[in-house]
C-alpha cells in the first residue's frame, strides 16, 4: 500500500511541529534567565531540582536551534525549492517521514539532556544515537531536494536562492559530521582540537546552515512581496560565492586568545574580517530591490519582518568580525555581550526572517487568509520591542562585565557577579515580552489553519502580482 | 553557465568548504604537538574522571571556563606559574571543556587557588552559604559519592608542575605546639608600625575576607559543620607568627591559603591586624 500526501504535506508538517519546538524552547529559555535571577527556584523541588541551569540552557539552545530554526528552514525549503526550479517535490511522504524523524529526535534530545546525557560539546550535546538520527533526516531532506532539482522543467539559470540552498545541503552534514565527533560514541580527538573541531562547527553551522537558508529565503520573499525583481545579478554572485569561501576558516575566532596555536586563531579573525565582504553586498542586494517600495512595508507584516531582519543582519554581521579582533576579543569574550550577539543573529535575524517566510508561505500550503492582520501587528511589535530590550539588555551588561574584569584583572569576581543582577532581570522580562509575542503568533496560525477565509494567490495584505524577471518561477 | 548547473554549484560550494577543512581542521589536527603532554598537565584519578563525567552532565561548563588567557584581564585565574593555560594542559582531556562564558570564574587552575575537597564540597552544596550573591546553582540533592567525585576533578585542574600547599585540616584543633619549626622563628617586619600595617590590611580585608569572616569580623556559619574563626576570640591565644602561618597555607576546613595571591609582605601585615584587632576596631 502507498500512502498519498497532499503537496505541501512536508512543509506543513514542519511548519507546525517547528512552532512547537519554538514555544517549548523559548519557555526553557525564559526558565533560565529566571534561574539566574533566582537561582533557589527549584531547591527542594523533588525531581525538578535536578532542572538545575547546566541541564536547561543546552534545551533551550537545542530546541530553538534544531527544534524551531531548522524545522522552519526544512519547511521552506520544501516550499520553495520546488517553485525556484519549477517542479514538483519529489515526494512528499518522504518529506512528511523526515519531519516524524526530526520530532523524534528533539524529544530525544529533551529528554537526553534534562536526564544527563550531556556529552560536554556545547551546540553537539546529544548522545550519539541522536546524532544518527538527525543526520538521517538531513540527509533525507537533501536527498528529496535534489532530486527536486534533478526534476526541473526550467532549464535556465538557476534562480539564486536554489545556490544558496543547494550549497547549504552540501556542506551541512560534512561540517555536523566532524564537529560531532565523527558520529562516534567517543570522539577520537583529545586536547584543544577537540575544541578547534566543535568550534569548527559551532561557527559554520551557521554559515553554512543558518545564514544561507536565510539568506536565500529572503531572495525569494523579497521580489514575491515587493513585485521587484532583484537589484544585481552581479551582487548576488559576488554574495554567494564569497560567503561559501570566505566563512569556512573562521571558527577559531572563538578561542581568540585561548590556548590554541597562535597562527589558528590569525587565520580565523583574518577571514572573519573578510566576512563584511559577502555581508555588505548582500544587504545593499536587499535593500537595493526594496527601491521604490519602501511604503509597502506600512501594511505588510512580513515585510516589515524581513526589512529589520535585514538591519539586524547587518549589525550581527558588523559585530562579529570586530568581536574576532584580539584587542576587542579580550573585552567581549566570555561576556553576555556575546549572549546578546547569539540572540541577534538567530532570533532577531533568522527567526523574524522565518515568520516572514510562515505568513507567506502559509496561507499557501492551506488555502486559507492570515486569520487576522491586527494580531500579526501585535506579534511584529511584542517581538521586536521584546528583542531590541534583550539586545541592548546584554550588550550592555556585557561591556560592564568586561570592563570591571579588565580593571581588576579578573580578582574580586563576585562583584561583578553581583552587577549583573539588574541586567538579568531585565532580559527574563524582556524575554517574557518576546514569547508573549510568540503565543499571539502561535494563536493566529491556529486560527488560520483551523477558521481562516480561503485565500487566492495575490490577496494577503501587502501582496503585489508576481512575475517580472529575475524572480522566483511559480506561484 | 555555472548557475545553469546545479551539480556545479553544489560542487563548487563543496570545494570552498574543503579549503576550510583543509586550514583549519586537518593542519591543526596533524600538528603533533597539540596532543603532547608534560609536568604540568593534570594526570586525573579514576574518581576525578567520574567527577569530570558529572561536570559535563551538569552543564557546569556552560558558567564556567577552562581556560586562562594569554591576556592580562586573566591575571587573577592564572596558577601559581603565573601563566596562561596552554595546549599541553589539556593533552589530556576528551572532551576538553573550554567554555565560552565566565558567568563564574575560570576553573583552569582552581586546584591550586582552593585545594580542600571540603570546602568544595561545602560549597556545591549551597554556594550561597559562602557568599549569597553567588548565582551557582545548589547541588546539594547530588548523591555524597558524586559530590566527593566532583570535589576530586575540581582539586585536581591545577599546574602538576607544582606541588600542592600543604595545608592542616583544621587550624581550630591546633595550638602554637603544632606551628611548623621554620614559621616559630620568623621577624614581622612590620613590627611596631601599626599604623602601615592597618593602611595595607584594611582594603585586603573588605575585599577577601569579610565574606567568610563576617563583616564584624567574628566568625560566621559559613556550612552546618564548618564556622570561620573569630578574629578578635583568636588575637587572644594566637602568636603573630601562628596567624602568618594560618593565613600563608590555610586549612582543609575551608580557609583558603594565600601563599600564592598575597604578599608576604601583605600576609603580615594581616597577620598584624587580627593580633591588634581589639585596638583597631573595638
Ligand atoms: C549559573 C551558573 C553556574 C553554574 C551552572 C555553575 N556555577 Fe560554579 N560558580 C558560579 C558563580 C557565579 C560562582 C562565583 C560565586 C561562588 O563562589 O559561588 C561560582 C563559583 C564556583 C567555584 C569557586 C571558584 C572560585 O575560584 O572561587 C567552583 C569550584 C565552582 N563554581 C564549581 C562549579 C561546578 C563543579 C559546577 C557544576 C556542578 C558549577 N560550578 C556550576 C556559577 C555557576
Ligand atoms: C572561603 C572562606 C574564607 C575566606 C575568604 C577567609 N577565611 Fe579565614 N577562615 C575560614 C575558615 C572556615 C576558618 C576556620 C578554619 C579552620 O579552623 O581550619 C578560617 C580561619 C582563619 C584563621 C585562623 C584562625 C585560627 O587561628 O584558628 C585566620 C587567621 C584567618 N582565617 C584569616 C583570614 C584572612 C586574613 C582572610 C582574608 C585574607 C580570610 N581568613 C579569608 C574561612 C575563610
Ligand atoms: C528563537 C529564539 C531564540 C534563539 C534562536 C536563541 C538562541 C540562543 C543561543 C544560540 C544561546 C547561546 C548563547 C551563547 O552561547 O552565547 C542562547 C542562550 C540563552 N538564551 Fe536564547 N534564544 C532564543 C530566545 C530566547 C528567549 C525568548 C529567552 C528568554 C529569556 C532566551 C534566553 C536565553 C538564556 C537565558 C540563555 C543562556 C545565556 C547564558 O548562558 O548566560 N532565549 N539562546
Amino acid at each position: 500500500m502507498r500512502l498519498r500526501y497532499r503537496e505541501g504535506a512536508a512543509a506543513r508538517a514542519f511548519i507546525y511541529g517547528g512552532l512547537f519546538w519554538m514555544f517549548l524552547g523559548m519557555l526553557f529559555g525564559l526558565f533560565a534567565a529566571l534561574l539566574m535571577v533566582w537561582p533557589d527556584l527549584i531547591v527542594g523541588l523533588p525531581v525538578l531540582e535536578y532542572f538545575t541551569f547546566g541541564r536547561v540552557r543546552p534545551v533551550h539552545t537545542n530546541l530553538v536551534l534544531f527544534g524551531w530554526l531548522t524545522g522552519a528552514y526544512f519547511a521552506t525549503l520544501f516550499y520553495m525549492t520546488p517553485r525556484v526550479v519549477g517542479s514538483k517535490l519529489w515526494s512528499e511522504g518522504l518529506g512528511v517521514f523526515a519531519a516524524v524523524l526530526h520530532n523524534l529526535a528533539l524529544a530525544l534530545t529533551t529528554v537526553s539532556l534534562l536526564a544527563g546525557g550531556n556529552v560536554g560539546r556545547e551546540y553537539a550535546e546529544t548522545p550519539w544515537y541522536i546524532k544518527w538520527i538527525i543526520t538521517a533526516t538531513f540527509l533525507l531532506v537533501a536527498v528529496n531536494l535534489f532530486m527536486t532539482v534533478k526534476n526541473r522543467t526550467e532549464k535556465g539559470e538557476l534562480y539564486v536562492s536554489a545556490w544558496y540552498f543547494l550549497g547549504a545541503l552540501v556542506t551541512t552534514p560534512i561540517i555536523y559530521a566532524i564537529g560531532n565527533q565523527f558520529l562516534l560514541p567517543q570522539n577520537p580527538v583529545r586536547g584543544v582540537n577537540d575544541a578547534i573541531l566543535n568550534w569548527f562547527y559551532g561557527h559554520n553551522i551557521l554559515g553554512y546552515w543558518f545564514t544561507p537558508v536565510g539568506v536565500g529565503a529572503v531572495y525569494y520573499l523579497l521580489p514575491k512581496l515587493t513585485g521587484n525583481p532583484i537589484y544585481s545579478h552581479k551582487l548576488s554572485m559576488i554574495g554567494f560565492w564569497s560567503i561559501f569561501w570566505v566563512y569556512g576558516p573562521t571558527g577559531a575566532h572563538h578561542l581568540v586568545n585561548g590556548p590554541v596555536p597562535y597562527w589558528v586563531q590569525t587565520i580565523a579573525i583574518a577571514f572573519s574580517v573578510m566576512l563584511i565582504i559577502p555581508v555588505w553586498t548582500v544587504v545593499t542586494n536587499f535593500y537595493g530591490t526594496m527601491k521604490g517600495k519602501w511604503h509597502l512595508v506600512r501594511d505588510s507584516v512580513p515585510l516589515k519582518f524581513l526589512t529589520t531582519a535585514i538591519v539586524f543582519y547587518f549589525i550581527t554581521c558588523f559585530q562579529g568580525p570586530m568581536q574576532s579582533l584580539r584587542s576587542v576579543s579580550a573585552i567581549t569574550h566570555f561576556t553576555n555581550w556575546v549572549v546578546g550577539h547569539a540572540h541577534v543573529a538567530l532570533l532577531g535575524t533568522f527567526s523574524f526572517i522565518m515568520y516572514a517566510a510562515i505568513y507567506y508561505m502559509l496561507p499557501r500550503l492551506t488555502g486559507r487568509a492570515i486569520y487576522s492582520k491586527a494580531l500579526q501587528e501585535w506579534h511584529f511589535h511584542l517581538s521586536l520591542w521584546g528583542f531590541l530590550l534583550m539586545f541592548v539588555d546584554l550588550t550592555i551588561a556585557g561591556l560592564v562585565q568586561g570592563a570591571f574584569w579588565a580593571q581588576n584583572q579578573s580578582a574580586n569576581f563576585i562583584e561583578g557577579v553581583a552587577m549583573m543582577r539588574p541586567y538579568y532581570i531585565l532580559r527574563a522580562i524582556s524575554g517574557a515580552v518576546i514569547i508573549l509575542g510568540q503565543v499571539v503568533f502561535g494563536w493566529n496560525v491556529f486560527k488560520t489553519v483551523t477558521a481562516g477565509k480561503p485565500f487566492e494567490t495575490g490577496q494577503a495584505a501587502g501582496e503585489v502580482a508576481p512575475a517580472q524577471a529575475a524572480q522566483p518561477a511559480g506561484a | 553557465m555555472l548557475h545553469r548547473n546545479a551539480a556545479l554549484v553544489a560542487l563548487g560550494a563543496f570545494l570552498l568548504l574543503s579549503f576550510a577543512i583543509a586550514v583549519t581542521v586537518a593542519l591543526p589536527l596533524m600538528q603533533e604537538e597539540l596532543y603532547a603532554a608534560d609536568e604540568a598537565t593534570p594526570q586525573y584519578s579514576e574518581l576525578a574522571l567520574k567527577g569530570k563525567q558529572i561536570y559535563q552532565r551538569e552543564g557546569c561548563f556552560y558558567c564556567h571556563t577552562q581556560q586562562v588567557r594569554t591576556i592580562p584581564n586573566d591575571a587573577a585565574f592564572q596558577g601559581p606559574n603565573k601563566r596562561p593555560s596552554r595546549p599541553s594542559d589539556y593533552a589530556n582531556d576528551n572532551p576538553v571543556l573550554l567554555g565560552t562564558e565566565r558567568t563564574g570564574p575560570d576553573l583552569k587552575f582552581v586546584g591550586d587557588r582552593l585545594p580542600s575537597k571540603d570546602w568544595h564540597i561545602g560549597h556545591l552544596k549551597n554556594p550561597r552559604a559562602y557568599d549569597p550573591r553567588s548565582i551557582m546553582p545548589s547541588y546539594a540533592h547530588l548523591p555524597e559519592e558524586e559530590l566527593e567525585a566532583l570535589a576530586e576533578y575540581l582539586i585536581s585542574l591545577r599546574d602538576w608542575s607544582v606541588k600542592p600547599l600543604q595545608q592542616p585540616e583544621r587550624l581550630a584543633d591546633l595550638t602554637e605546639e603544632d606551628l611548623p619549626e621554620e614559621f616559630r622563628s620568623l621577624q614581622n617586619p612590620l613590627a611596631g608600625d601599626l599604623q602601615r600595617a592597618v593602611a595595607i590590611a584594611e582594603p585586603i580585608v573588605a575585599q577577601s575576607c569579610v565574606a567568610c569572616h563576617g563583616q564584624d569580623l567574628r566568625g560566621k556559619q559559613l556550612t552546618e559543620r564548618v564556622k570561620s574563626a573569630d578574629w578578635y576570640e583568636r588575637a587572644q591565644v594566637r602568636s603573630e607568627q601562628f596567624l602568618y602561618w594560618a593565613i600563608t597555607v590555610g586549612s582543609k576546613e575551608g580557609m583558603p591559603g594565600w601563599e600564592r595571591s598575597l604578599t608576604e609582605e601583605q600576609r603580615w601585615a594581616l597577620a598584624t591586624y587580627i593580633k591588634n584587632i581589639q585596638q583597631i576596631r573595638p
